[in-house]
């Protein structure tokens, strides 16, 4: 512990006020390149196992493996980036906290509306392979255009081309249709998170 | 040249600085609660109070009240002085000669 009275040389100083400065900042800045690399994990693994377990012909004949996994995946990433964010925000009260809360609002909502809007697709489409191709196209969408917007308001080019290559994954993935399209989303998902993991400086 | 009697004696204390300097790393808008605070600094709340009080009365920093939890942020008197002390101290860096450090047992 520093003592608390007594004086400073100037260099001591100087060197005491920057590195408490840089500590601080990275003890309450959430670590963007934390969440990228969970889900870089998370991703890959949920629809990898969705892919060989999908479909007439599958790799391994267990689709409710596949969709267990995936589920245990995506809800895994989702609390261990929501808890490292609401750590790292703890006792941090302004701005940033409104910013963060619209933020996490944001995504529940999107979600929301993508369950409910496959729900509704679902009553009247009675095709196995076009539901998980439009299941799987829908979220990756979804938070496509959550980064892309999200990169472009705030200045964010690594948030921004994130998005901007899941666009290109999902509509790839589109294409390829089922359910080739669940290893597009797979291998997409973890180059793009992956590459983003890389690009993104760590906090000193 | 810059004499150490012009740097404030208000920021230029140890567990002041690191205040300060706490502070200073929240973006303008944010707040820090009594509890992340002490936390950060590892310090106790008597004497993290004691410092505290004597940056409020100078009007460097503001304390809100919210819901048993008192939250902390630099005003823009705390800003601009803390601006300023880390200016001096860089200037007066700049115009001595690097010296080799001595070790202090």
């Amino acid at each position: 512990m520093e003592p608390s009275t007594g004086r400073l040389d100037h260099r001591d100083a100087l060197e005491l006020a920057e590195a408490t400065e840089r500590n601080a900042r990275a003890a309450i800045t959430p670590s963007n390149q934390f969440a990228y690399t969970t889900w870089a994990i998370a991703w890959p693994l949920g629809f990898g196992a969705r892919w060989i377990t999908a479909g007439d012909d599958p790799i391994i004949d267990a689709s409710w493996a596949g969709n267990l996994i995936y589920s245990i995946c995506v809800i895994a990433a989702i609390v261990v980036t929501a808890a490292h964010y609401a750590r790292r925000a703890r006792g941090v009260t302004g701005t940033s906290s409104r910013i963060g809360r619209s933020w996490a609002f944001a995504w529940i909502a999107a979600f929301a509306v993508c369950i409910t809007t496959t729900a509704g697709i679902g009553n009247v489409v009675s095709s196995d392979a076009a539901m998980d191709l439009i299941a799987a196209c829908l979220v990756t969408f979804t938070g496509a255009v959550i980064y892309t917007a999200a990169g472009a308001v705030i200045d964010d080019r690594t948030l921004n081309l994130t998005g901007l290559w899941l666009l290109a994954t999902c509509a790839t993935a589109a294409i390829v249709g089922p359910y080739a399209h669940l290893a597009v989303i797979a291998v997409g998902g973890a180059i793009g998170f992956t590459a983003a993991a890389v690009a993104t400086p760590e906090q000193r | 040249m810059t004499n150490l009697s012009e740097l404030d004696p208000l920021i230029h204390a140890p567990m002041r600085l690191r205040i300060t300097s706490t502070l200073a790393a929240l973006p303008p808008g944010d707040a820090l609660s009594f509890t992340r605070l002490r936390d950060l600094l590892d310090t106790t709340a008597g004497n993290l109070i004691t410092h505290l009080r004597k940056l409020d009365d100078a009007d460097y920093i503001d304390a809100t009240k919210r819901a048993n939890t008192t939250y902390y942020a630099l005003t823009p008197t705390g800003r601009t002085a803390y601006a300023d002390y880390k200016n001096t101290l860089q200037h007066w860096l700049n115009q001595v000669p690097t010296e080799p450090r001595q070790h202090h047992e």
